[in-house]
């Protein structure tokens, strides 16, 4: 029933995203790549604010993590193609940054504002590291990240060097991306972290561990950030301090609230809208871009609280059926 | 009948006030067992140091004669206690389907929690709970636009979902018509004769009377009379506790 219901939306989705580099031309396409790559950021700081309830104010240090260890690997590594091992050192290293501050952190039940507030301070102190140690490049941060290559085999790949083929290439890790947010949502695993936003104590007297599944959910979380930012480091060609700022850590939590908190698909609507709009109004608005931008935030935000897809799904489905659908719920017959 | 649950000497204090004084309780395999006394007894108490959420100041809670007392809530949880709250306390963002889900999700791996398809055993079995619970036409409505009596039912049918074996009830028909009481207390017949050990904490002495076999009074955080419902009724020792006599 829904599938056929979605099925209108689904190809126009597909339509407009797979036709726009054809008419947009190279700096909107290349605007639209790098949304892309935010969009992923931001899916993934959604599946923790919107699915766990929890919001990570620093969620940019995983990014930063992930852009930083592949521009290292670039620079460092002689002799093959190190791209493979940075994308899997991108996710490995902030899930495991995550499972750490998980340990210490949801373990002694620290949550809430005050998990809030140490992210925030996590993040701090790795912009303060990235900018004072000159190996890491300091200030300037690291140049000369290569480009996307599709690598096969050793001396045989294929690079990426037009922005369209850029774009068809972020387009389709976005989608994978986006089917596996998807399915950890809908797996009894998204099912049980629903509860346990919902109503932590209850799900432990359900015998559920639950500052071990936040911690999975966090390590997932910042898995993905940290691809992002190895995206990102491919994509720009450099990485610099303010990847792990807290101006970046915001506006992540900014295009989140916009597109629909706890909705995957707002995380790419509200990255992508709110980068276009920047880039559009600062061409002619140099001084007070920005300040439209935050109205326009505040506007969102005050009037739609479930931002741009909440509020959509609201108006197409309205309650109890705009609950968050799992996995169960499709055997409950719905 | 050998005990399933047992308290050791059990004492917990918050501060100066005592409120459970070294308990020795225990419940047999199967039993129907009520536990009563005025406010300020030390009945929630005794279910939080059983379930975990209170560590005892002194003393044990043995549980199928293994100490427990020194696990986390949910490890507790999973060798078989389950316990329904005083005030409803089920998932209100969650469909009636789910809510019950999440409750017999629990005893899967967690390496199942990451599959996409929920076993067919996992969904018959939240079928025959929301059956149990006459919630059956209500699965996809949202918990929080249940009635209250509902929402107890509910909670009682996740907890049982959960497939405890001892089942701890808290005041289960508090804010119930009593059309919701007479078949609450049909339930938790129904349940103790398919060999459920319960223990429920009640108020309403009629209540009691349809439901237990033996009653347990406590007061001050100690044992005050255990016996027949008929005997706890007539003895003065609670009769004058209930009037503050003593």
């Amino acid at each position: 029933m829904r599938a056929t219901r979605g099925l209108p939306v689904l190809a126009a989705g597909a339509l407009i995203t797979l036709g726009l580099p054809l008419i947009a031309g190279k700096y909107y396409t290349e605007l639209l790549s790098q949304a892309l790559i935010f969009g992923i950021f931001a899916m993934s700081l959604d599946l923790m604010w919107g699915y766990a309830g929890v919001l990570n104010f620093g969620h940019a240090a995983y990014f930063g993590l992930g852009g930083y260890l592949v521009a290292l690997l670039a620079r460092e590594v002689r002799g093959f193609d190190p791209s493979y091992l940075g994308y899997a050192l991108s996710v490995l290293a902030p899930a495991g940054l995550a499972g750490a501050l998980g340990y210490f952190l949801f373990y002694s039940h620290v949550t809430g504002v005050y998990f809030t507030i140490i992210t925030l301070v996590v993040t701090m102190i790795f912009q303060l590291i990235v900018s004072d140690w000159y190996w890491l490049g300091g200030m300037n941060g690291l140049l000369g990240v290569p480009g996307f290559v599709l690598r096969v085999w050793p001396g045989l790949g294929w690079e990426l060097d037009s922005e369209v083929e850029v774009y068809y290439l972020l387009l389709s890790v976005s989608v994978l991306c986006y089917l596996f947010c998807r399915h950890v949502v809908r797996s009894p695993f998204g099912l049980v972290m629903a509860a346990i936003k919902d109503n932590p104590e209850r799900t432990e007297f359900f015998g559920y561990d639950t500052a071990y599944l936040t911690t999975i959910m966090s390590m997932i979380s910042a898995g993905l950030a940290g691809l992002s930012g190895a995206l990102y480091a491919h994509f720009s060609g450099f990485v610099s301090p303010p990847l792990f700022g807290l101006n970046f850590s915001t506006d992540v939590i900014v295009w989140v609230a916009v597109g629909g908190r706890g909705t995957l698909v707002g995380a790419f609507v509200g990255a992508v809208l709110v980068n276009l709009l920047k880039a559009i109004i600062s061409d002619f608005l140099e001084v007070l871009w920005l300040l439209i931008v935050g109205a326009f935030f505040i506007v969102t935000v005050f009037f739609f609280p479930d931002g741009i897809v909440g509020t959509l799904r609201k108006l197409r489905w309205p309650a109890p059926r705009s609950l968050p659908r799992a996995a169960s719920m499709r055997e409950g017959g719905v | 009948m050998s005990p399933i649950l047992e308290t050791k000497s059990l004492t917990k204090r918050f501060g100066g006030l005592t409120a459970t004084n070294n308990l020795d309780f225990s419940v047999g395999a199967g039993e129907l067992r009520c536990l009563v006394g005025p406010n300020g007894a030390g009945k929630t108490t005794l279910f939080n140091l059983i379930t975990g959420k209170e560590k005892p100041t002194a003393g044990e809670v043995h549980f199928m004669g293994e100490s427990i007392s020194h696990l986390p809530v949910h490890e507790i949880t999973r060798r078989g206690i389950g316990r329904k709250f005083q005030v409803p306390n089920v998932y209100e963002s969650l469909t009636v389907y789910q809510n019950v889900a999440v409750a017999v999700q629990h005893l899967l791996p967690t390496a199942a929690l990451f599959g996409t398809r929920v076993a067919a055993e996992v969904g018959n079995r939240i079928g025959a709970v929301l059956h149990d619970v006459s919630l059956s036409d209500k699965r996809a409505m949202a918990a929080a636009y249940l009635s209250h009596g509902e929402k107890q039912w509910l909670e009682i049918g996740m907890v049982l979902a959960s497939a405890p074996r001892l089942l701890l009830l808290d005041e289960p028909t508090a804010g119930m018509t009593s059309e919701e009481t007479k078949k609450t207390v049909r339930l938790i017949r129904d349940l103790s004769a398919r060999q459920l050990t319960i223990l429920v904490i009640g108020h309403d002495m009629q209540f009691i009377r349809a439901i237990a076999h033996k009653v347990t009074v406590l007061h001050k955080g100690q044992i005050a009379a255990e016996g027949d419902v008929g005997e706890i009724e007539t003895n003065r020792l609670v009769r004058d506790i209930y009037l503050g006599k003593r």
